[in-house]
């Protein structure tokens, strides 16, 4: 059952002056940690899955290689700043208290919690309703270090809050996913293509990082890995000056 | 040194600098490996793992070392027993090089496609540099290589 919960966004949309984003053209590029390809229209993108590697991630952007406004950067800021009271009030910097929350691993996944509910409400970028957490492992149990947000459906295209600064990505699998109502991965389809649960789909939709320490590339950042031996530097970061 | 290599222009951005350079983080400037290059996956032989004369090297992955190899790169001798621990079903293991973003053309290598199972082992006979890839988070830089000595 999906919630009507989209005053958060609207209201977000409304302060930033992009309610009309969705009219503006997309731009998409192959992101790859250390070798990201120059953005392109996203007309212009792969239609078909990749043959090799099993797995390939695109951004996409209204403003490629544009500098944020004024207003998109406080929006950024904004953004980053409600995640950070949502997850210190919900309790989720406590692993124990994410799961109890409802926070579960995906399938064949190292990082990402994902919340059934919140995948399928209506609310998109709301704070108070991340569809994923994500909890890295170190020597200490595991620890939160971001948010991740998904579109309400599967070729929604995610909102750019804070225009350049805010962008999404998504996969795309050489062999199909099996997706929860096309938009959790819970399993990999079988030789056939077929699934024993779920849909079938070689892409996911959009979905957007907002870290809870200092990443390195950005408080939006698409890269997941984090070095285990910065990762702790940054919790220890945050501890520092926030506390948890 | 791995971690040198991927992250070397990533200076802990803050917001501001993100908004000047319009959002992502910075993009290093393509190394552009080719199969002939001294880099592969990210691995220099220099600065690997030294576990040369060891009969059996473990590359642990996943789990604790989300999104990583633990040795990433690693330098062994002939002989050696290679053997990779993780959950292959999250982490595919795929051998070959990464050139620009994408698998190159596999040469011949002593490491196989796995998908299923957490255990993998492969001996090592020949000298040469072998790269091997998670074939789903390699996008992320999971990656790594062998060198194998005489």
């Amino acid at each position: 059952m999906r919630r009507p919960l989209i005053v958060p966004l609207l209201l977000a949309l409304a302060a930033c002056g992009c309610a009309d984003e969705r009219e503006a053209a997309r731009f998409g590029r192959y992101w790859f940690s250390s070798e990201t390809g120059p953005w392109m229209p996203e007309a212009d993108l792969p239609k078909r899955p990749q043959q090799r590697p099993g797995m390939v991630i695109w951004e996409l952007s209204r403003y490629p290689d544009a500098a944020a406004t004024p207003e998109q950067q406080q929006a950024a800021r904004d953004l980053i700043e409600r995640c950070f009271e949502s997850a210190e009030r919900h309790g989720w910097f406590d692993f124990a208290q994410g799961e109890r929350d409802g926070y579960e691993l995906m399938y064949a996944d190292d990082v990402h919690y994902a919340n059934r509910e919140f995948i399928l409400d209506d609310a998109l970028l709301d704070p108070e309703r991340p569809e994923f957490l994500m909890y890295y492992p170190t020597p200490e149990g595991r620890k939160l270090a971001g948010l991740m947000f998904l579109v309400r459906e599967p070729r929604e295209q995610g909102p750019q809050i804070g225009g350049p600064l805010t962008v999404w990505h998504y996969h795309v699998w050489a062999r199909p996913g099996c997706l929860m109502e096309n938009l959790l991965l819970i399993g990999k389809a079988d030789g056939t293509g077929a699934c024993e649960a779920g849909v079938p789909s070689s892409r996911t939709p959009e979905m957007m990082h907002v870290w809870l320490l200092d990443h390195p590339g950005g408080p939006f950042a698409t890269e997941m890995y984090l070095d285990a031996g910065v990762l702790p530097r940054l919790l220890a970061q945050r501890q520092a000056e926030r506390g948890y | 040194m791995r971690a040198a290599l991927r992250h070397g222009a990533a200076t802990g951005l803050l917001l501001t600098a993100l908004a000047a350079c319009g959002g992502g983080r910075p993009v290093e400037e393509s190394t552009g490996p080719e199969p002939s290059s001294p880099l592969v996956n990210g691995c220099l032989a220099a600065t690997a793992t030294d576990a040369r004369g060891r009969p059996e090297v473990e590359i642990r992955f996943g789990g604790m070392t989300a999104y990583a190899y633990d040795p990433a790169c690693v330098t062994v001798s002939t002989g050696t027993r290679l053997t990779f621990v993780g959950d292959f079903v999250t982490h595919p293991l795929a051998p070959g090089r990464i050139v620009r973003g994408m698998p190159a053309p596999l040469g011949e290598t002593p490491i196989r496609q796995t998908e299923t199972g957490e255990r993998a082992s492969f001996d090592v006979t020949r000298p040469g540099a072998y790269g091997f890839f998670c074939d789903i988070h390699v996008a992320e830089g999971m990656m790594g290589a062998v060198f194998v000595e005489e």
